[in-house]
């Protein structure tokens, strides 16, 4: 355990200095401050604009973050051949690709607090109150960023960075519409479609199940069970592919 | 040596020559650029999907472009072809945001006359919005107006209004305006159940009163039309009209008359029809009629005289 959290810890240091993360961190700051300038130009409900524009700007750029981060985790140590002198610890590789993982979570975690509070100072300017209930929103995209870190990691440890980054692109998005071409598919006729929709559905991870922001900012009533099952779902699914990679990067001859 | 003065100038006599292709292009795209990109909006279920989870902020960017829409049409030509579809797209990508079904079903109303397309945004908004939003009232309450004002539909109206005031935020005198509603529909009894279940719910003393004024009217009309139905049933047995309401007992036709909830009683008057000796009419729906061309009329149309 100690090796995995000296691991976490190394990788956390790493990642929070590399410059990606600190200009990803900029720009999320920067769409929350543009959704001041669109609370002005619109008429009605002005702080519905800045819960969406920050929810949004914690889950896009959390998913960037966990990409452009992610991606070179296990990479960048077998091409700068670092990895020798690790392994050549008493370290097994599982201990390696777990406390990577934790770093780099623990770095997303930065990120979702520093545009959490950013966001809540936004609103307590506006509304003078702290909207807390955006946590029920926040929780589940800081899961789904731990989810997408989990399939960047996955990548991480077969294919080269940029490859890897499009795949887990690609996951993210074909995660956010499995659900959308499950219901389109249900009223055709086709069966090898409704098939297709089905193992798309059930192999790629649901993220659309996460996401709570549209509930959460206009006050809808979110029961407790939707809300811990989706955890769960993610938590399984996370942990799965965590799983997944372990396996691979333990068979991976590293030359 | 000098390298460096010249690249910078090379850079700024680039960005300098950039601008004039720019502007120039801009004033080209200046006239129509604008509108013609709505032709090739997508529809909102396509775009939901495309959104992948930041459905929202696209549908706040989207209101935000319909309000300049609407702004620069209703400072110029006043034609608004897009509106509905933009209204349409952005309640698709976000359906519980409530600010543009109200816009879409006033505007769309007052200033298109399409009052179908307003209804149908309308009821769009009641299907989606959440129950708690403190302006959800006003969905069903613009709905029942337009089905009063512009159809005359009075007991559609009715049923609208009657969801409206349901609602905490909505004004206290509504449910008034309800039984007013149906009181001028073929079936005035239709307003009794809503109007218990409002006299049960109600805390004031003054709205209590009102309410049960309302309900003694409701029943005032409908022992009228069990009077007259009555009268009718004795003229074809016996060939003449009734000459005083007692004869409907006399004869059989009934056991007892009602009895009159103000404590009047029903009676026959010049005419020949059966009327209450309380002043009913004063309570009744003689202000709003049905127009098609008065567009000009405010909004805010319920005035409850004390």
């Amino acid at each position: 355990m100690q090796k995995i959290v000296a691991i976490a810890l190394n990788t956390f240091r790493e990642s929070i200095r590399d410059r990606v993360f600190y200009s990803l961190l900029a720009f999320a700051l920067i769409m929350l401050a543009f959704s001041l300038v669109l609370g002005y130009l619109t008429v009605g409900d002005e702080i519905k604009i800045i819960k969406d524009f920050g929810l949004a700007a914690i889950s896009l750029f959390g998913v960037l973050i966990a990409i452009f981060v992610g991606i070179s985790l296990v990479y960048k140590e077998m091409e700068k051949r670092t990895i020798y002198v690790i392994l050549a610890n008493p370290i097994s590789r599982y201990q390696f690709v777990l406390g990577k993982y934790l770093g780099l979570s623990l770095t997303l975690l930065v990120e979702v607090v520093v545009m959490t509070a950013g966001l809540f100072a936004l609103c307590y300017l506006k509304q003078q109150a702290i909207p807390w209930d955006l946590f029920t929103a926040i929780v589940p995209i800081w899961f789904e960023l731990q989810l997408i870190l989990a399939v960047a990691l996955l990548f991480s440890t077969f294919v080269s960075p940029f490859l890897s980054g499009l795949c887990t692109l690609a996951v993210f998005i074909i995660g956010h519409l499995t659900l959308d071409f499950k219901q389109l598919v249900a009223n055709l006729d086709s069966s090898p479609l409704k098939m297709t929709a089905d193992v798309l559905y059930y192999t790629f991870p649901n993220l659309e199940i996460l996401n709570f922001k549209a509930r959460v900012v206009h006050g809808v009533d979110i029961a407790l069970a939707d809300f811990l099952f989706s955890l769960a779902y993610a938590s399984c699914y996370t942990i799965m592919i965590l799983a997944l990679a372990l396996f691979i990067f333990n068979r991976r001859d590293i030359r | 040596m000098k390298k460096k003065p010249i690249v910078f100038l090379l850079i700024a006599g680039l960005f300098a020559a950039s601008l004039y292709p720019l502007q120039t292009l801009q004033k080209r795209y200046s006239t129509a650029f604008e509108f013609e990109d709505l032709k090739y909006l997508p529809s909102g279920a396509f775009l939901k999907g495309a959104a992948l989870s930041f459905d929202e902020v696209a549908a706040d960017l989207l209101w935000i472009k319909t309000l300049g829409y609407f702004g620069a049409h209703a400072q110029g030509d006043r034609d608004y072809k897009w509106l509905y579809h933009l209204i349409d797209i952005t309640t698709s990508l976000d359906p519980f945001y409530s600010d543009p079904y109200e816009f879409g079903g006033v505007v769309l109303g007052t200033e298109l006359g399409d009052i179908d397309k307003s209804t149908e945004i309308l009821k769009k908004g009641i299907a989606n919005v959440p129950k708690n939003n403190k302006r959800y009232w006003y969905l069903p309450f613009f709905t029942a107006f337009n089905y009063m004002y512009y159809k005359g539909d009075n007991l559609t109206a009715a049923r609208y209004l009657e969801i409206a005031a349901r609602y905490p935020q909505s004004p206290p005198h509504l449910p008034l305006l309800v039984s007013r509603l149906y009181a001028n529909t073929d079936s005035p009894g239709l307003a009794l159940p809503f109007l218990e279940e409002m006299l049960v719910r109600a805390d004031s003393p003054k709205i209590k009163r009102n309410l049960q004024t309302r309900i003694n009217v409701i029943r005032v009309k409908q022992h009228i039309l069990v009077l007259a139905a009555a009268a009718k049933q004795f003229k074809e047995h016996t060939g003449r009209n009734i000459i005083s309401l007692d004869e409907l007992v006399n004869s059989g036709i009934m056991t007892a008359l009602p009895v009159e909830p103000f404590g009047g009683q029903y009676r026959l008057n010049k005419e020949g029809d059966i009327e209450s000796s309380s002043k009913i009419e004063s309570m009744e729906l003689y202000h709003i009629k049905k127009s098609k061309t008065n567009k000009t009329k405010p909004l805010v149309f319920i005035e409850e005289p004390e």
